[in-house]
């Protein structure tokens, strides 16, 4: 009997029809009238009066304050810890040690390898031994100050390369290397005997810091009914609950956590608000009290997750006429001391791997090889950064491919457009494009407005002294939208009420890039309602669905989808009732600005609230659901081959740069970015973006750089570790394009990243034009360049 | 020991009691509830605290509180009226300057300061004008388009 | 953020700052800008038990144009002096070198008193006042004395300002015709930055296309205090200005220099830096001496 019930039900499943994405794409029969709007942010006003609450705004009345005692080493056994006098300190609450964590002693936002509090040793400057919670920041500080804690300092390990030498000191179980992924695509030695040239090189990248102007901080508040409630800015609510519950030992549902406004993340708020919100549960666990833990700008940058600095070892050949025909690529890859976003979450997910499929670049090239290794070391450990490895590698292939065309006497963008990816194209993983694909229409629409041709014609000496050398440069790039693991999936819930006004419920979080805006649009124009009438409900673990984090230019294409299936589930009841209502048949009814309206007698039309009502009235479903995951993702493990992300984003960026010759000081003076939208749901949100990311980029490129000296950091301040001021960037001149995705909401893809990653090789490709000199170690600063052009043997002579 | 300090600010008279080691920004936004200064960097180096005080934009996490007293203070809480929001503010909103709004009020600040001592301001003193103030998000070129378009409506200064 | 506490004084007169100097000595810490002594206390590197406001002493904030001298009060702010007509006529590079302090705002904030006694090798203020032989004066309960910045500075820091003394004034003598001066600074970003290195220099010269009577070049960031570049000067002296002349002046003033290697930058990149720079505020200065 089970045997027959099975079949039936195989067979139910096997028939049932999945969502066909042609009408994700699709828009509405009148057209588009909200999606694809510049509408003003709705939370514009709350920030341009300062209304709106960050966390630090809030009130800290019934609050502890927590605190972290750091270590000073980047390599240390923990022989004592004596917290006598500090929990003696009137008006402390607890002081806790490792054997304090009621739960795993453990969090992170793949593998749970960082300790809440360490117990044995620590690894890297800045690794949490103990917590504090008091009634003031000051007695907090004093608290920590009286902490006695006894260190045996072990040799320890900065570069990733000597992290996996043999005698290398071990710094978790298992050994250094966390990662060796693969990638293998026909075969490179065969390639590299077929090319005419051959080019090999070597491109470093630092430690990179996001910089979002909100410190971080977070507040968690053991509720009545005993769950724990922790709320804070956080790109990844989720995230966040998965290691509260386990750090508490509680199941999920006993935990509670809720975005609230965010002053920036740019990936960092991935990671950081685990590691605080981790620290201060367990701190309100004990104390039953609400805590506040607040880092500061230098513990932000001292302990939260950076872009991971890349060795990158590439190895080029082509024909004489710029035809790629081999790329071999090693990375070297600093994970610093925990792993954080570097390993791989299959079968594409994680820094490493998507560093090394993005690799090769956006080009056809036959023979391909890539290794990249992620090593540990005693450093800051690498996150997600706006990106997630592709703007390290783009780097790369950038620069190697502007080098290639130097050596081959051919203008850079014509090697682009030699060996650039088309429609059907097949990439290094061997995935076929099969859809919007707009590399070359990029390439050819930032040439135009940037005037290419002429421009590099003329690259020249601007003054009569010939120290100042005008130059320009070219970044090409792709990008995905999701993040490639079977798990990306993304769900959202609409209420409408009686009265025409809606609650949307969606678990992505509001960053500054517009999704609270975004979002809501994409809602109004399937409901046919306006975007005032929607609220967003503010991102609460109870109250939305697990939706995954706000990363990988996800956000708008996934949620984006969800929310159009879950309004299409809603609309099904407004649509039936207003049939009955009409007496028209339903597939002759648009909806559109608060009013339904039959197609071929506009004036035959209802209040949109009006159905609703009846709806209500008539017990019909006014609750919509929807739930979209992309194609799945594929990676073979050993090869690197497979499907690992189902659409792609391009951007070409033109960069024109006056470099001093004799300083090496660089001027930025204009700057042509287009890019691929799919469709811009809020162009003027696109060009925002788009500004943005190249301000990112440009500092990358120019000024950017941890500087750490045997595991601990030289910059921590502000005024040390430079990001770009608004003298620093030229005007920069957006172009969006719109090619389709038929996955996308009206034909949406993600945008964030792939705005920021050809910047930083446009400039740099500028500035070699421009001096002669290429520098390939990050930042180009003045006096990097200044060496590559003594390198060069001297600027140009024209 | 507390010193009792009396400042104006955005047109209202306040008198707190403070430590000398407080600096205004605390002050500001901890006893008089004026949350929309923010604090990036307490070093000077971001200008998410810019108030104008006695005329003049400053970093308000560089002024102890005690400096204070006796002067006449604005705060982005003081820039909206009754009759709505100032025109650098509504030009914020109006071409997209603003994105994850942290540096949004310490840049109306600096925005006003520049306009009422330069009406009308070229983009490289507008440039000029904002370098103090940090922003992670916008690159500055919708921040530099909405001043210069404020300018253009801005009512005389005070 | 927390500073460390301390009992705080703001006079109202010199005398009384002076007093209260008199009695506390090194147990306290004169405030003008607040934007390196609050910077400072918050990181921990001074923590003063008293801080001796100096904002509601008028006399210093003044400038004093007068025979043969110009006279500025030691709590101008930075952007008072960028702005002043006058010492963008008489001293240019000050007006150079306040205008690249900071930020517009820490201009609004930050003195050119204050900028001397903090010390800092790649402060904007020293090399410019020192090209053009300025002095300050140190006065206390017992009386005053004037000090040439070019002895004023003993390190990273460190003054030989005595603990009770206050600076009250920086007194430059108005340069003769034919003369002129450039600052030039070198960062990473075009503004809010610390020098890489910074380079001031003066030229006078007995006429207009004359020979050079006096020089002055003056190098930041590159020494432990701001210093003079004797070499580059004596190359200078009694010489026709010529972009040879100024060739070697620059490669002299590099010889001068004793830079080092920190994270901005490396001493090798900073002395050849010394050279560019040197070359370039001469012939700034050049030009200023021929207008």
């Amino acid at each position: 009997m089970g045997d027959k019930t099975d079949k039936k039900r195989e067979t139910k499943v096997l028939t049932k029809k999945k969502s066909d994405p042609q009408h994700l794409a699709t828009p509405p029969r009148g057209g588009l009238s909200v999606a694809g709007q510049s509408v003003t942010r709705t939370d514009a006003v709350a920030k341009a009066t300062g209304r709106l609450m960050f966390g630090a705004d809030y009130s800290q009345e019934g609050f502890l304050h927590g605190k972290i005692l750091r270590s000073p080493h980047p390599h240390a056994v923990i022989k004592s810890i004596n917290v006598d006098k500090a929990k003696d300190l009137p008006g402390v609450a607890a002081v806790l040690t490792d054997k304090d964590v009621p739960g795993r002693n453990g969090f992170g936002a793949f593998i749970p390898d960082q300790p809440v509090i360490c117990g044995d040793k620590v690894r890297f400057v800045g690794d949490g031994v103990a917590l504090v919670a008091a009634q003031s920041e000051e007695i907090a500080n004093k608290a920590l100050e009286l902490i006695e804690v006894d260190y045996a300092p072990l040799p320890a390990v900065f570069d990733p390369r000597d992290a996996l030498k043999e005698d290398a000191p071990k710094i978790h179980e298992k050994g250094n290397l966390l990662a060796h992924d693969k990638l293998r695509k026909g075969d490179v030695a065969q390639g590299l005997a077929e090319a005419d040239v051959i080019l090999e090189r070597i491109y470093e990248v630092p430690f990179i810091e996001h910089i979002y102007l909100e410190p971080d901080m977070i507040m968690a508040i053991p509720q009545p009914d005993g769950t724990m409630l922790v709320e804070g800015p956080m790109q990844a609510p989720f995230t966040v609950r998965r290691n509260l519950n386990a750090v508490l030992g509680v199941p999920i549902n006993r935990v509670r956590v809720r975005q609230i406004p965010v002053g920036g993340a740019f990936g960092g708020k991935e990671d950081s608000p685990i590691d605080i919100g981790c620290r201060a549960a367990v701190l309100a666990y004990h104390t039953g009290l609400p805590v506040r833990l607040t880092l500061d700008r230098e513990e932000v940058t001292l302990q939260t997750a950076k872009r991971h600095p890349m060795i990158m070892q590439v190895k080029i050949g082509a024909k004489k006429d710029g035809t790629l025909v081999a790329f071999e690529g090693v990375i070297y890859d600093d994970q610093g001391a925990y792993a954080s976003l570097g390993p791989k979450i299959p079968p594409a997910g994680g820094v490493n791997v998507h560093a090394m499929i993005m690799m090769p670049g956006p080009y056809e090239i036959p023979h391909v090889k890539v290794d990249a290794y992620l090593c540990f070391t005693n450093q800051p450990y690498g996150g997600a950064m706006r990106g997630f490895g592709a703007p390290q590698v783009q780097i790369a292939h950038e620069q190697i491919i502007d080098e290639l065309a130097a050596e081959l006497s051919m203008n850079p963008i014509d090697i682009r457009r030699k060996n650039a990816f088309n429609l059907g194209s097949r990439t290094a993983t061997g995935q076929v494009l099969d859809q919007s694909v707009s590399l070359r229409d990029t390439l050819e629409a930032c040439a135009k407005d940037f005037g290419w041709d002429r421009r590099y014609r003329e690259t020249d000496y601007i003054d009569e002294e010939r120290t100042k050398r005008r130059g320009v440069g070219i970044g090409m790039g792709w990008y995905r939208t999701s993040i490639g693991i079977s798990a990306d999936a993304c769900g959202a819930n609409i209420c409408v009420h009686e009265d025409g006004s809606v609650l949307l419920f969606s678990g992505i979080t509001e960053l500054g890039q517009g999704s609270f805006t975004v979002l809501p649009q994409i809602c109004a124009e399937e409901l046919g309602i306006r975007v005032e009438d929607i609220r967003l409900v503010q991102p609460d673990t109870d109250m939305v669905p697990e939706s995954g984090p706000t990363v990988g230019s996800r956000s708008t294409t996934m949620m984006g989808n969800a929310i159009i299936l879950a309004a299409r589930q809603v609309k099904e009841s407004i649509m039936e009732m207003a049939s009955e209502m009409l007496l028209v048949p339903i597939d002759r009814l648009e909806a559109r600005d608060r009013r339904i309206y039959d197609r071929d007698n506009p004036s035959k039309s209802l209040e949109f609230k009006a159905v609703a009502a009846r709806c209500m009235g008539a017990g019909k479903r006014l609750i919509g659901q929807g739930w979209w995951a992309p194609p799945h993702p594929s990676l073979d493990p050993e090869t690197g081959q497979g499907n690992p992300y189902f659409v792609y984003t391009y951007s070409t960026q033109m960069a024109e740069v006056v470099v001093d010759v004799e300083t090496g000081e660089v001027e930025v003076t204009d700057y042509v970015a287009a890019l691929d939208a799919g469709k811009a749901i809020n162009p003027r949100a696109v060009e925002g973006q788009i500004e943005g990311g190249v301000a990112m980029g440009l500092g990358y490129a120019l000024m950017e750089k941890l500087a750490l000296d045997k595991g601990q950091i030289q910059n921590l301040h502000l005024s040390d570790y430079l990001i770009p001021t608004s003298l620093d960037i030229p005007d920069i001149k957006p172009i969006i394009l719109e090619v389709e995705n038929i996955y996308g909401p009206y034909g949406a893809k993600g945008i964030g990243e792939m705005s920021n990653i050809p910047a930083a090789p446009a400039i740099l490709n500028a500035i070699a034009n421009a001096c002669g000199g290429r520098v390939r170690s990050l930042p180009a600063d003045p006096e990097q360049i200044f060496r590559a052009i003594r390198e060069a043997g001297g600027p140009p002579e024209k | 020991m507390k010193r009792n300090v009396t400042m104006t600010v955005n047109s209202k008279k306040y008198e707190v009691a403070v430590e000398p080691n407080q600096v205004l920004v605390d002050v500001l936004r901890d006893q008089l509830g004026l949350t929309g200064t923010k604090v990036g960097c307490a070093g000077g180096d971001c200008g998410s605290c810019t108030v104008i005080m006695d005329g003049k934009a400053v970093n308000s996490c560089l002024v102890l509180a005690v400096q204070a007293n006796g002067s006449n203070i604005l705060t982005i809480e003081g820039m909206e009226t009754d009759q709505g929001l100032h025109p650098i503010q509504q030009a914020f909103v109006d071409k997209g300057a603003i994105q994850c709004g942290f540096c949004t009020p310490g840049l109306i600040l600096s925005a006003k300061a520049l306009l009422d001592q330069n009406p009308n301001p070229d983009r490289s003193e507008i440039r000029m004008a904002i370098s103090g103030n940090l922003c992670r998000c916008t690159g500055y070129q919708k921040i530099v388009e909405a001043i210069q378009d404020a300018s253009k409506k801005a009512p005389p200064s005070e | 953020m927390v500073l460390p506490k301390f009992e705080y004084h703001d006079p109202s007169t010199l005398d009384e700052a002076c007093q209260i100097m008199a009695e506390l000595k090194e147990k306290a810490r004169p405030l003008a800008g607040g934007t390196d002594l609050l910077v400072n206390m918050r990181r921990g590197t001074v923590s003063p038990e008293h801080v001796v406001s100096l904002g509601r002493i008028e006399e210093l904030r003044g400038i004093y144009p007068s025979n043969g001298q110009l006279r500025l009060g030691a709590c101008l702010t930075a952007a008072e002096i960028g702005q002043s007509k006058e010492v963008n006529d008489l001293i240019n590079p000050l007006g150079s070198g306040a205008n690249s302090l900071g930020s517009p705002l820490i201009r609004n904030l930050a003195t050119i008193g204050g900028n001397l006694v903090t010390a800092r090798p790649a402060a904007d203020l020293p090399p410019p006042l020192m090209a053009y032989g300025a002095s300050v004066v140190l006065k206390n309960s017992s009386g005053k004395r004037a000090v040439s910045l070019d002895n004023f500075f003993r390190g990273p820091g460190q003054t030989v300002m005595e603990p009770d003394e206050l600076l009250t004034e920086i007194t430059v003598e108005t340069p003769p015709p034919y003369s002129g001066g450039g600052y030039i600074k070198l960062g990473a970003r075009k503004t809010l930055i610390t020098s890489i290195v910074n380079v001031a220099a003066f030229l006078s010269l007995d006429d207009r296309d004359g020979t050079i009577t006096s020089a002055r070049v003056v190098l930041g960031a590159v020494a432990p205090v701001p210093m003079r570049a004797p070499s580059s000067e004596q190359v200078l002296l009694g010489e026709k200005p010529t972009d040879a002349l100024f060739l070697r002046a620059g490669e002299a003033a590099a010889g001068d220099s004793k830079p080092i290697d920190d994270f901005r930058g490396s001493a090798e990149y900073r002395r050849a830096m010394v050279e560019v720079l040197t070359r370039r505020a001469l012939n700034m200065a050049l030009r200023k001496a021929k207008e």
